[in-house]
């Protein structure tokens, strides 16, 4: 039985063993695991860098580092202040999300595909030996875009805006398609579209010399206007200009990260504060309060070290929070305030208990409620 | 499911698909969180071919906080308590780091059995026999494994219950026979010399009067 439910719950997870070894599909089960975090075990998730160059998720790292200031890998020391995020290993995973399903639905249907092709085998020529499966797979990683596949083409996956107009200015390589060199029209008309030689920006072929003639910095009508009525509407923020800079890859303005905060010199009224002025429930007694902000620093950090398209909203994030602290804290039962108090409203409940405990009947596990304590019954 | 389960799970998972560790981890009760590690003793070690469970104890804010373990076969090891099991490693203790598995932490204390840290040392009295007698103790130590750990070699069956008790504590037979035959009960015997370490080099340089002393305390 213990069996039963271990493999049920194993299956449920997915990991690296989900690709077939080494021999067979090389490289895949070291690539699905390099995109793993090494603290939860999990496709990362908001990947951050430590500075010695090691990457977590950000909602992993940040508290293993409140407990102990080094990378959790080599043991370097490091603190919060060093964390960056990963952006492209962020596009990386989810990229990787994506092709994960793909590449296993493509390993299935061939091991399916060769196990038709062997059994039909069989029952042809019995006298013939049957194919091994293992062969097969790795017949299959020659048309997955794995690692093996050459290093023209996946190149051209990486940038695929950019594709064209890197064809016209160099010597068409060999892995430019037959329709794609066709549709390159060497006498284009003046109102056509055509990319930038040099900066592969799209431009209308009449204006393309004015373009290049001002070193491919000129903007559209519209969009000059625009980024002029921008610097004229905001003058520059000196304050916001500095606080910027301490986190410049991010686009956004007014997101900073939470400071950590130190709860011994903190009062209770104070944390309610903090809490109530992120929008978060104060109830709950003192350690609660604690775990709830701390929790929240976490989620709304990690939030932060997420590239602005794949940023949470802040309800989602305390969403989260909400079915966080509901896993960790159902066990809790309500501890009773008032003894005599506890008693008193719940007389008919216990006497009702106590009757049936008197009569000894079997179903006696049945009818307790399970928020009634146990320790009130011995007096009656 | 949460995040340590997961977690958890894959490191059962880990275990169960590596064919070439000797470590294998398995489910005590219906718990993922109460598990039972083993392993087999390192090669040219007292410990060669026996092997050793332990009790792993997975905490509320794993990965954060080290797994508690301790070693359920009786293991005569420096750091490795000799009545309770319990380990002296600084991974399990303040040197952990969320990064350590299961399996990375089993073949620690596999690789502890290699190289025994007498300095920092879990058993005191067993410490004490490795610095005073590597000889003797890695006689006890072999003799432990194959009684307990079920190494092979040795003809355990063979020896009778009396000399059991002597080779367990790591003494000499000719000791405990000269003390016993001055009418102190053996078992007594056997307990004062192993407190005292009465092994080795140590035997010159403890006095017969001293053992009678502690004797008739």
């Amino acid at each position: 039985m213990v069996d039963a439910i271990s493999t049920r719950l194993l299956d449920s997870v997915p990991d690296p063993t989900d690709f077939p070894p080494q021999e067979n599909a090389p490289g895949l089960r070291k690539l699905d695991s390099t995109f793993r975090c090494t603290i939860c075990g999990e496709v990362f998730d908001a990947p951050v860098t430590t500075r010695c160059g090691h990457c977590f998720c950000s909602g992993c790292l940040r508290p293993a580092l409140a407990l102990k200031q080094e990378c959790p890998t080599c043991r370097k020391s490091t603190n919060e202040m060093h964390i960056r995020p990963n952006y492209v290993m962020e596009e990386a995973i989810m990229c990787w999300g994506e092709s994960r399903t793909y590449i296993l639905e493509l390993i299935k249907r061939e091991k399916e595909a060769a196990e038709a092709v062997s059994k039909a085998k069989a029952s042809q020529r019995s006298h013939k030996r049957k194919r091994s499966g293992s062969t097969s797979s790795v017949e299959m990683l020659d048309c997955a875009p794995g690692p093996s596949s050459p290093r023209t083409p996946r190149r051209r996956q990486h940038s695929p805006r950019k594709h064209k107009a890197v064809d016209l200015t160099t010597v068409p390589s060999s892995d430019v398609d037959e329709d794609e060199l066709s549709s390159i029209n060497l006498n284009p008309k003046p109102n056509q579209i055509v990319p930038c030689p040099l900066c592969s920006k799209t431009v209308a072929y009449k204006d393309l010399n004015t373009h290049i003639d001002r070193g491919c910095k000129d903007f559209s009508k519209e969009k000059a206007s625009e980024t002029w009525s921008k610097i004229l509407s905001k003058p520059p923020n000196k304050q916001k200009g500095k606080q910027r800079c301490y986190r410049k890859h991010s686009d956004s303005d007014d997101e900073q990260p939470l400071p950590l905060a130190s709860y011994a010199t903190l009062k209770d009224r104070q944390l309610r504060e903090m809490l109530g002025d992120h929008g978060l429930p104060t109830q709950g007694d003192r350690s609660l309060l604690e775990q709830r902000h701390q929790r929240w620093v976490v989620f709304y950090n990690t939030n932060l070290d997420r590239s602005l398209p794949n940023r949470k909203s802040k309800s989602a994030l305390r969403q989260e929070l909400k079915k966080w602290e509901e896993t960790h804290f159902k066990v809790k039962k309500p501890v009773v305030q008032d003894a005599k108090e506890h008693v008193k409203t719940h007389k008919s409940e216990f006497s009702k208990l106590v009757s049936i405990a008197r009569g000894s009947q079997p179903q006696i596990t049945s009818t307790i409620p399970s928020s009634v304590s146990p320790q009130p019954m011995s007096p009656g | 499911m949460d995040a340590r389960l997961r977690r958890v799970n894959k490191e059962i998972a880990d275990c169960k698909n590596d064919k070439t560790s000797s470590i294998k981890i398995e489910m005590i009760d219906e718990s993922p969180f109460h598990l039972k590690g083993s392993f087999v003793g390192p090669e040219d070690t007292p410990y060669a071919g026996g092997k050793f469970e332990v009790d792993i104890v997975i905490p509320e804010s794993y990965p954060f906080q080290p797994v508690k373990m301790k070693f359920l076969t009786k293991v005569y090891h420096p750091n490795v308590s000799s009545q309770s099991g319990a380990i002296c490693l600084d991974i399990l203790k303040d040197a952990w780091s969320p990064v350590l598995t299961l399996k990375s932490t089993l073949i620690s204390l596999q690789s502890l059995l290699c190289s025994p840290e007498p300095n920092d040392p879990q058993d005191a009295e067993v410490a004490k026999h490795y610095m005073t007698s590597r000889g003797s103790f890695e006689q006890t130590a072999r003799y432990w494994a194959q009684i307990y750990a079920g190494a092979p070699g040795g003809d355990g069956k063979a020896v009778k219950q009396v000399d059991d008790e002597v080779a367990i504590a790591g003494l000499e037979k000719a000791h405990v026979d000269q003390f016993e035959s001055l009418g102190f009960p053996r078992g007594k015997v056997i307990d004062v010399l192993r407190r005292l370490n009465y092994r080795g080099a140590n035997v010159a340089q403890i006095t017969d009067d001293r053992i009678v002393e502690e004797l008739l305390k």
